[in-house]
């Protein structure tokens, strides 16, 4: 293999890639190397650690064919520290090593044979689905935070994807909150049934960081053997090993009526939200909401309260518009915060049954995005 | 590493191949058998059935590096498998497989699991992705929990025959005398014996320890009580690999002070069993036998070990004549050992 | 004398070297023959931990003149004759060869008048032989004087450990005599300073006052048995508030003899099930009575085994007695206050065990905490406790045990960094402080929810989706009994047919965690207890989830992360030690790492 990219280029795709890096404890030596090979007329590097595969393709003039593994974290510390100048990389079969040449510099990296390295599918011809890439990252980035990190029930590791006709619906919860956006594709799928997957929500962060630009187009495969989603970029394409496990029946748990409703402006929330979480770091981040109807034509207001017997007392008071009846709700101010934020709207509306039942959280003007988050009580309180 | 080239076993195997062909192969199935008998082996040949769909496949198979295979061993001081390794086995077993059909994960030594861990095992074999397969090797099943027994398919696997080992290593290239001498010491543990083939130190290390045997049975207490003292020094551990040695070679004495022919194939190790059986009656071989394997029990019981020695070599017979120590030709062995490759026998 | 080494000799020696194996094997042999001659003062005297010198005196009743000789003869001779059979001189035994095995490896000088005669005998062997014989006056009684053990054994002396070892051997065996024999006033000696007396008062409790020190002591509880029962349990037991880092100090007798049984030594053990953290065990006395039939103790002559005809009979008894003698005095929880004063005033007297200097108080000291080089100098922060801080010296005036006074505050720390991923590496005013993650941050989590339950407000978390757990069957109407219990502090469970439960909510710290595994380990822990008082489950209920909340060893802490971490443990009440009560950490002191650096 001899090939000439340029060092912005490698750079660039090393550090795309660098995530899917398996960490150096990990049992095969070779996961924690990035795969470098010509494909076509241009380099393609590469990283895997079985549960989520990076591939970015960038530019090369390639005057040998070939493929070899590094290092990644050996390649990508030395290509940074490289000149921005054209880097000249070459492998000597015998001894498995890859000659790296920039400017003055001349590097030789021992590696691994390419062999070794776990065969990344590659897209077939016809994808499942397109889809925009701006709506696919706000989708990710609405969603897969509510996914579970602890990996006890590792159904709730994952997010729930199903591709429907021209919708796709992404879900995930740990448990305690559940987050869920739907969006358009650009045209039904090209499949006759429905399509559900169960991706780690790890991978979906990877497909997130590879989707370069808010015009790119991203295609989605699903593999022959139905054990792999794809999301292939113009240059790049991420490869999501599946959870095989079944998600929970999510649909049943969201809450079809309320008594109270109370409209805020998420920015005055969200700041209320942060000063009681001072407060509410004793006492397990709990805040409680006072939602006060108002009489008549009396504006209502919302109250957002922390107490901490070290620290002291905090309490903010917010104006909201307000239905139904009035109510004390407690409330993970981590989990009120992250769902606020995660709307991306100015308003959002919180519709709220009694102190035990789950609190549905929407955004004004976007119907598609859905939070919904289990209250917290105090067992000696009495429920009302 | 074929089902063919698996040395011995052969119920076994045909076992997992029915099971493979008619499609009831368990997802979780657990071998049990002395160290080194070929647990691991059989694992990775199943491994290769299930995983390697070309040349490449079984390669990264046999060099334990296929992408859909997991192994997780006993580590560190204590020799444990710690909680943290089954969670990442239990992580990796609950994705879909990367380039086969299956992810294979093969845990040895599932007797090093901390209890903590076996819990946790627990809820994979109850509920195991449809694609995991999990293959449990252990010594012993004693030490494993009850529910983990109950929900795996036991394939139990017995020490060789002397025949079987002796013809396995000609298979692989051993010269007759070689395998015979490896068959004849390798307490039928198919993979001790390849790996004595493999390095001469490890044949030396047993060999050692029968030399010292025939050695102090013609030597008097002074000897022995500072080959005692000595041998007390080494650990438990290195103690134990010798009695255990020791009562190999006496079972064969007993065999033939008693009047049987002994079925090891090696003449000159058949003939120093000879040579010993002549000056020991049967009773005496077999008594000092037993205090063998129980000289062993107090050992893992925490004895002084120093004070065990003492009192079996107090009670090993004392032969009049002198017994030509065990050889082995070293540049047979080591002619042979770069003839082919040699499968991993055990660990 | 090298020059006598015949071959029958050899084996004599080699043979007494089975049951002397050390100067300790020298005081059982002596101390033994003296408890048999009836002797009511029996005094232990060292000479460099009896290596070059063993003398024992007792009052008992002396060796007749006529059989002086024979004593140190009879046996050894017969053995010589029939030394070409090794294995028959094993099968021997050397149950009462004892002086004739001594006299083969040193030199041992015998005065002795028996009670009814005029005038004693004073003998010399040397190495096995008598070459002196006289007579002389003594008071009724024997001294036995052993010295240049194995001088001409250099193989076995080659094997004698280190000094101090070798006398921690001693000490430990003549206290275990000591405590076997109430009435026996033990005295001993080592390079002519008087280490242990016991009062030969009759009352074990004295002994246990000389042995253990006054402070132990306090914390240890008479245990008692049916005195009609064929198995009769009697002795001490160390309350929950005293323990030690291994088994060293569960002292058991049968029927007055010192043994070693690990299974006996199980079942006291098992009688503190859940009433100590696992890894510490507790201090006991153990005294069993049956009849001799039922017991075999002569199962391997150097290593204090028994073996018992109904040996589950005798482990139940154990069990069952200590067991009960721990919960009668643990009902009222400041059980160690509650000793009668008449013990407390026998406290107060200082024992003859008290420490003149620096040297290791308590006989059993060395033996119990081999210590570690220089680890005396690691002062250990919190609560040192008494069992496991390798000294302690006798308080003027006995102070029940109180945890709580030496859990001061904390000086404000500076984070240094993370070591070994498990702990927190931290500069005070007084040096470095090593802090344990895991425990600082159980403790912290611990204390919160203890004050959130103190005002019946422990924050619960409910679930989207309720958890099913499955419980063993037969722990299904246990769990199911503390419903009510477990929602004080945020559990809400409710049955859902057999053994499945229905998990609703969590206590708030929950939030990442295996909740199904969870619920199973605080049925296990329900299983455990004997905790009775709601109180007391909702406590143990919770210290199992801050344990398993709190960060784990392994995990890399930011700098911010250590410093809200520290921040929480210095607001703390106790912040030196986790609620199971090991330490949270560690302190060097600035002047420790100026010795060890020799500035």
């Amino acid at each position: 293999m001899r090939v000439q990219c340029l060092q912005e280029n490698l750079a660039r795709a090393l550090s795309l890639v660098s995530r899917a890096v398996a960490p150096r404890t990990a049992t095969l030596p070779v996961l924690t190397h990035v795969l470098l090979a010509t494909d076509n007329g241009r380099l393609k590097v590469a990283a895997t650690n079985l549960e989520v595969g990076v591939v970015y393709w960038i530019g090369a003039k390639v005057e040998s064919d070939g493929a070899i593994t590094v290092p990644a974290r050996t390649l990508s510390e030395l290509v940074t520290l490289l000149p921005a100048d054209k880097v000249d990389l070459e492998l000597n079969v015998r001894t498995q090593t890859l000659r790296v040449q920039c400017g003055r510099t001349d590097t030789t990296i021992k590696g691994i044979d390419a062999q070794e390295f776990p065969i990344i599918p590659s897209p077939g011809e016809q994808p499942l689905a397109r889809i925009s890439g701006s709506a696919l990252k706000k989708l990710i980035s609405q969603v897969v935070f509510a996914a579970a990190t602890d990996e006890s029930r590792p159904a709730l590791t994952g997010v729930l994807t199903k591709l429907d006709g021209e919708r796709i619906i992404m879900v995930a919860t740990d448990g305690f909150r559940l987050s869920k956006r739907e969006e358009k594709l650009l045209e039904a799928i090209t499949s006759d049934a429905p399509v559900t997957m169960l991706i780690p929500a790890k991978a979906l962060q990877e497909v997130s960081r590879v989707i370069e630009s808010e015009e790119d187009v991203v295609f989605i495969h699903l593999t022959a053997s139905h054990g792999q989603a794809m999301f292939q970029t113009p240059r790049a394409n991420v490869v999501a090993q599946l959870i095989d496990q079944k998600f929970p029946p999510w649909e049943a748990i969201v809450p079809q009526r309320y008594e109270t409703r109370v409209t805020i402006n998420a920015a005055e929330m969200l700041k209320a939200c942060r000063q009681a979480s001072i407060f509410a770091r004793e006492s397990a981040d709990m805040v409680r909401l006072g939602i006060h109807v108002g009489e008549d034509l009396e504006p209502g207001k919302v109250t957002v309260s922390a107490r901490a017997d070290e620290t002291g007392e905090n309490c903010s008071e917010l104006e909201a518009i307000t239905s139904g009846k009035s109510m004390e709700i407690g409330f993970n101010v981590r989990y009120l915060i992250e769902g606020i934020s995660a709307a991306d709207s100015p308003q959002v509306v919180m519709d709220l049954i009694q102190p035990r039942s789950p609190a549905v959280l929407r955004a004004i003007g976007d119907e598609h995005y859905l939070h919904i988050i289990m209250p917290m009580n105090l067992p000696g309180s009495n429920p009302t | 590493m074929s089902w063919e080239s698996v040395i011995g076993h052969t119920w076994a195997t045909q076992r997992l191949r029915h099971a493979l062909a008619r499609g009831t192969l368990g997802q979780s199935l657990l071998f049990i058998g002395p160290p080194q008998v070929g647990k691991t082996t059989l694992a990775l040949t199943l491994a290769e059935a299930l995983l390697a769909q070309d040349a490449r496949g079984q390669a990264l198979i046999a060099q334990r590096k296929h992408p859909d295979l997991l192994i997780v061993e006993p580590e560190g001081a204590n020799a444990t498998i710690s909680i943290e390794r089954v969670r990442e086995l239990q992580h990796a077993l609950q994705l879909t497989p990367m380039e086969s059909r299956h992810r294979v994960a093969i845990l040895a030594d599932a007797q090093a699991l901390s209890l903590g861990a076996m819990n946790a095992l627990l809820k994979t074999l109850e509920e195991p992705a449809s694609a995991a397969v999990l293959i449990l090797t252990a010594t012993s099943a004693d030490a494993l929990l009850p529910t983990i027994l109950s929900r795996c398919q036991v394939l139990p696997m017995r020490p060789l025959p002397r025949g079987q080992i002796e013809a396995g290593l000609q298979a692989r290239g051993a010269s007759p005398a070689q395998a015979a001498l490896l068959a004849a010491l390798a307490q039928g543990r198919v993979g001790w014996a390849l790996q004595a083939w493999r390095d001469a130190a490890t044949l030396q290390a047993r060999l050692q320890a029968i030399n010292d045997l025939l050695r102090l049975l013609s030597e008097g207490l002074t000897a022995r009580f500072a080959y005692a003292e000595q041998l007390a020094k080494a650990g438990d551990a290195h103690i134990r690999a010798v009695l255990q040695t020791w009562q190999l070679v006496w079972r064969d004495v007993t065999r033939a002070a008693i009047g049987c022919v002994v079925q090891a194939g090696a003449p000159s190790y058949g003939e120093t069993v000879r040579r010993v059986a002549e000056g020991v009656s049967p009773e005496t071989a077999a008594a000092c036998l037993q205090r063998m394997v129980q000289t062993e029990v107090f050992i893992t019981q925490n004895a002084n070990a120093r004070l065990a020695l003492d009192v079996l070599l107090i009670t090993l017979p004392r032969l009049s004549y002198g017994v030509e120590p065990l050889s082995f030709n070293a540049s047979e062995s080591e002619e042979h050992r770069s003839a082919t490759t040699v499968p991993a026998g055990g660990k | 004398m090298g020059i006598h080494i015949l071959p029958d000799t050899v084996v004599a020696r080699i043979a007494a070297g089975e049951v002397v194996e050390r100067p300790a094997s020298v005081v059982k042999e002596l101390v033994e023959n003296a408890i048999d001659a009836g002797a009511d003062d029996i005094r232990v005297e060292c000479l460099e931990s009896g290596k070059r010198l063993i003398r024992v005196t007792d009052n008992g009743s002396g060796i007749r003149a006529d059989e002086a000789a024979l004593a140190f003869q009879h046996h050894a001779t017969s053995k010589l004759r029939d030394a070409e059979d090794l294995s028959h001189i094993r099968s021997l035994g050397f149950r009462g060869e004892a002086l004739a095995s001594i006299a083969a490896v040193s030199q041992v000088t015998c005065v002795t008048r028996h009670r009814e005669e005029n005038s004693g005998t004073l003998l010399r062997l040397d190495g096995g032989k008598i070459t002196h014989q006289e007579r002389v006056g003594r008071p009724p009684g024997t001294t036995v004087t052993v010295e240049h053990l194995f001088a001409h054994v250099p193989a076995r002396l080659k094997f004698l450990k280190s000094n101090q070892t070798e006398r921690s051997h001693i000490d430990n065996l003549v206290t275990r005599y000591a405590l076997a024999y109430p009435h026996i006033r033990f005295t001993l000696i080592h390079e002519g300073r008087v280490y242990f007396q016991s009062a030969g008062s009759g009352q074990l409790r004295d002994v246990l006052v000389a042995a253990f020190g006054g402070e132990e002591a306090a914390q240890m509880v008479p245990i008692a048995s049916d005195p009609l029962a064929t198995i009769t349990v009697s002795g001490f037991a160390s309350l929950p508030s005293l323990d030690h880092a291994n088994r060293s100090r569960i002292l058991l007798f049968v029927n007055g003899r010192p043994v070693q049984d690990t299974r006996l030594a199980f079942a006291v053990i098992q009688a503190y099930h859940t009433l100590l953290t696992t890894g510490r065990y507790p201090v006991a006395v153990v005294l069993v009575q049956l009849p001799p039939e039922e017991v075999d103790v002569n199962v391997h002559p150097a290593k204090a085994e028994v073996r018992f005809r109904d040996a589950d009979a005798v482990f139940s008894a154990v069990q069952r007695s200590v067991r009960r003698a721990l919960l009668d005095h643990l009902q009222p929880p400041e059980a160690p206050s509650a000793l009668p004063e008449a013990w407390r005033a026998q406290l107060a007297a200082t024992s003859p065990a008290a420490p003149t200097d620096a040297q290791p108080a308590s006989p059993l000291q060395p033996q119990a905490q081999p210590p570690i080089p220089g680890s005396e100098r690691w002062e250990r922060v919190g609560i040192a406790r008494q069992s496991s801080s390798g000294r302690w010296s006798l308080p003027a005036a006995p102070a029940p045990p109180s945890p709580a006074a030496s859990s001061s505050s904390l000086p404000a720390l500076r984070i240094l960094g993370q070591l070994a991923t498990t702990y927190i590496l931290a500069e005070g005013p007084e040096g470095l402080y090593l802090i344990d993650q895991h425990a600082a941050h159980e403790r912290i989590l611990w204390e919160r929810a203890m004050a959130q339950l103190d005002l019946g407000q422990v924050p619960s978390q409910a679930l989207l989706d309720p958890i099913p757990v499955t419980v063993p069957v037969s722990s299904a109407h246990l769990l199911e009994t503390h419903l009510e219990t477990l929602r004080a502090i945020g559990f809400e469970i409710e049955r859902f047919g057999n053994n499945t439960f229905l998990v609703r909510s969590v206590p708030a710290i929950m939030f990442q965690d295996d909740i199904a595994a969870a619920i199973r380990e605080i049925v296990a822990d329900l299983e455990e207890g004997d905790a009775v008082l709601q109180r007391d489950v909702e406590a143990k209920v919770l210290r199992r989830v801050c344990k398993r909340m709190a960060i784990k060893a392994g995990r890399v802490l930011s700098l911010a992360e250590m410093q809200a971490l520290v921040r929480d443990l210095e607001q703390c009440e106790s912040p030196r030690t986790c609620p199971h009560g090991r330490p949270t950490m560690i302190h060097i002191s600035v002047a420790t790492l100026a010795n060890e650096f020799k500035r």
